[in-house]
């Protein structure tokens, strides 16, 4: 996983909880990097899982609503470090179907190494997105937080709901969003 | 945030800030070799490049690739110079444009049988066609058509070689191929011709002396048959051997002896005309036919004619008649004896096909006269043929320009009858012409006896007969 994540997350654990909580996850998680991250480096995806059950454990608050809560953290940050990738005028569907074949594409050229998830798209009428996660890693909360944090940014959060549907056992691993809007 | 925290957050940012410039580095040497190998890769491909440029550009071949509309978008050197046509002009220029009616059709049925499964297909073997040069001038050469797809755009490939050198080759090497077996025959009928009028010669010879003796014989015989009758009259006077001399009546009246006494000399005088005759053309054959010598050899043109009226005296007679007016003084003339005689058979047979092609119900006329001056001797032939069109005029002298109907000429008789004239004497072949109302030709040849010219003698003349 890229370094990016993790040291978005420590930035959001920063701001939203304080230093010191930052401090004792990375303290009590053991981690092979010691929490020593840089945006460009790769490091193992089990440091975020280990992170994130230390900072719910430190909180008191659920692993997955922790997790959606850094996904749409996560989506504004990236907008503000590449900025390029998103069209403000673009509607919000169009940006989601951007995704797989416009913006992996795109870090695949910085980052030929990078391992990331399927995210297929199909429109099954008007005004309806289905949206497919897949990922061995099982952050399909994470994707829930990047589509909201998505529709945050596009300003239609309250008129597109979303209905999520776990297609791998409740593992995590595929996962349906089923985005609609309002009429 | 207390000093505690600070120091730990210092000392993993400097482990992130080592760790970004190690992968900094990494990154580095990565572009460095990923940068070699794409110089490396890109020299490779701009050597590769102008390799095939220089092949495409050198080679023989046309070579023209089109999109798939035909629009040409690139042609090579060969391409300019077979078609006449700049690079800039030919890129604009559609492929079919540079083909004629016939073969845009049969260029597009090419294209038609490529396969729409396959993304490259060579549709079949190389096809003749008639190409046209910028200036519209036909030509022809050989086309084969490649079809092919690229980034889903299908483009064609015409490969074409001029052919029209190979063409004529084949088409010198045709007519010389007729040439050889015309003269073959020639040579064959002329052998075949000379054996004839030898046997033939012997068999009239004495056929002649019997009709000479029969002559001889008879008018012996009429100073018989003279005193017969006055041995009758006289009898006849004395009164008697009636009966005898009534026999003798009776069987002269029976083989009409009055009759024969009248008719058997004309007869014998027929014969002997006839004779005579067989024997001209029997001698004119063996002359016409004699071998060929490549020796220049003086001889009498006058009876050179004469022997070629005999022999193609079938030729004319049904449509013309000819008359002579030679030269008694004509100088004996230095030539290839059986050229001159194929030379004047030809236009005499000219003459008579002009006069046959003109029509008529009265016979027409060959008038043939020979002069000399200045050194030269000059033989003309004038017909009372059709003449000759001013359109042909430049071209009856070609090889193998003919307007004779089929069977009736190969095109070849004035051209090898000019080529012997002027190639191997030295000669002119000129001709005067009004259509409608004939033609003449006039050979011309120096008369000065070249040293080491053989002269045909009477006796050499008497023995070939």
């Amino acid at each position: 996983m890229k370094g990016v994540v993790f040291t978005e997350f420590l930035e959001m654990v920063d701001d939203k909880f304080s230093p010191e909580i930052t401090e004792r996850i990375i303290d009590n998680a053991d981690l092979a990097s010691n929490g020593a991250y840089t945006a460009v480096g790769t490091y193992d995806h089990t440091e975020l899982v280990k992170l994130v059950i230390n900072l719910a454990a430190e909180t008191g608050a659920e692993v997955p609503d922790l997790v959606r809560t850094f996904g749409e953290h996560f989506f504004h940050r990236l907008v503000a470090i590449y900025p390029h990738f998103v069209d403000d005028d673009q509607d919000v569907f169009a940006f989601l179907e951007s995704v797989e074949n416009y913006i992996h594409i795109e870090v695949r050229k910085l980052y030929p190494d990078a391992d990331l998830p399927s995210v297929k798209t199909e429109r099954p009428g008007d005004g309806q997105l289905i949206l497919t996660y897949e990922s061995k890693r099982c952050l399909a909360d994470a994707a829930h937080g990047l589509i909201l944090g998505c529709l945050d940014h596009f300003k239609v959060k309250d008129k597109v709901s979303i209905d999520r549907k776990d297609e791998s056992e409740g593992k995590g691993s595929r996962v349906r969003f089923n985005l609609s809007k309002a009429a | 945030m207390d000093i505690g925290t600070l120091e730990k957050r210092l000392a993993r940012e400097k482990a992130a800030r080592s760790e970004a410039e190690a992968l900094l580095e990494a990154k580095s040497r990565e572009l460095y070799l990923s940068n070699k190998e794409l110089l490396k890769a890109s020299q490779t491909l701009i050597g590769q490049s102008q390799q095939l440029n220089a092949i495409f550009d050198q080679a023989l071949t046309v070579i023209l690739l089109a999109d798939g509309d035909g629009t040409i978008q690139r042609a090579n050197r060969s391409a300019e110079m077979t078609f006449g046509r700049e690079a800039g002009e030919l890129k604009s220029t559609n492929l079919y444009d540079l083909l004629d009616q016939n073969s845009r059709e049969a260029a597009a049925e090419m294209e038609r049988r490529r396969d729409p499964a396959k993304k490259f297909t060579a549709v079949g073997n190389m096809q003749e066609m008639v190409g046209l040069r910028a200036d519209g001038t036909p030509f022809p050469l050989e086309l084969a058509v490649s079809v092919f797809e690229l980034e889903g755009k299908r483009h064609g490939v015409w490969i074409t070689r001029d052919i029209t050198a190979r063409k004529e080759a084949q088409e010198k090497q045709l007519r010389l191929e007729q040439e050889l077996r015309q003269s073959q025959k020639l040579e064959s009928l002329g052998t075949l011709a000379s054996g004839i009028a030898h046997e033939i010669n012997t068999p009239i010879q004495y056929i002649n002396d019997n009709a000479h003796f029969l002559k001889e014989s008879f008018a012996d015989l009429m100073s018989v048959l003279q005193a017969y009758d006055v041995l009758l009259q006289k009898a006849d006077a004395h009164d008697q051997f009636k009966e005898q001399t009534g026999a003798v009546r009776a069987n002269a009246e029976a083989a009409d002896v009055d009759f024969l006494k009248e008719e058997i000399p004309s007869s014998i005088e027929q014969t002997l005309d006839g004779i005579e005759r067989i024997s001209k053309i029997v001698t004119a054959v063996k002359e016409f036919s004699h071998p060929g010598t490549t020796e220049m050899t003086a001889i009498d043109l006058n009876q050179a004619i004469e022997t070629t009226l005999s022999v193609t005296r079938n030729e004319w007679k049904y449509v013309a008649e000819t008359t002579t007016d030679f030269d008694a003084d004509l100088p004996m003339v230095p030539c290839l004896p059986g050229d001159i005689n194929q030379v004047i058979m030809n236009l005499i047979v000219n003459a008579a096909h002009a006069i046959e092609s003109k029509g008529g119900e009265n016979l027409g006329k060959i008038a043939i006269k020979t002069s000399h001056a200045d050194g030269q001797v000059s033989v003309s032939i004038t017909d009372s043929g059709c003449g000759i069109p001013e359109a042909n005029r430049g071209q009856i002298f070609d090889p193998f320009f003919t307007t004779k109907e089929v069977g009736k000429g190969t095109g070849q008789g004035l051209s090898i009858a000019f080529n012997i004239v002027a190639q191997k004497h030295d000669g002119t072949l000129s001709f005067t012409t009004e259509e409608g109302v004939g033609t003449t030709f006039t050979i011309t040849l120096p008369a000065v006896q070249a040293s080491g010219v053989k002269a045909e003698t009477e006796a050499e003349t008497k023995e070939a007969v």
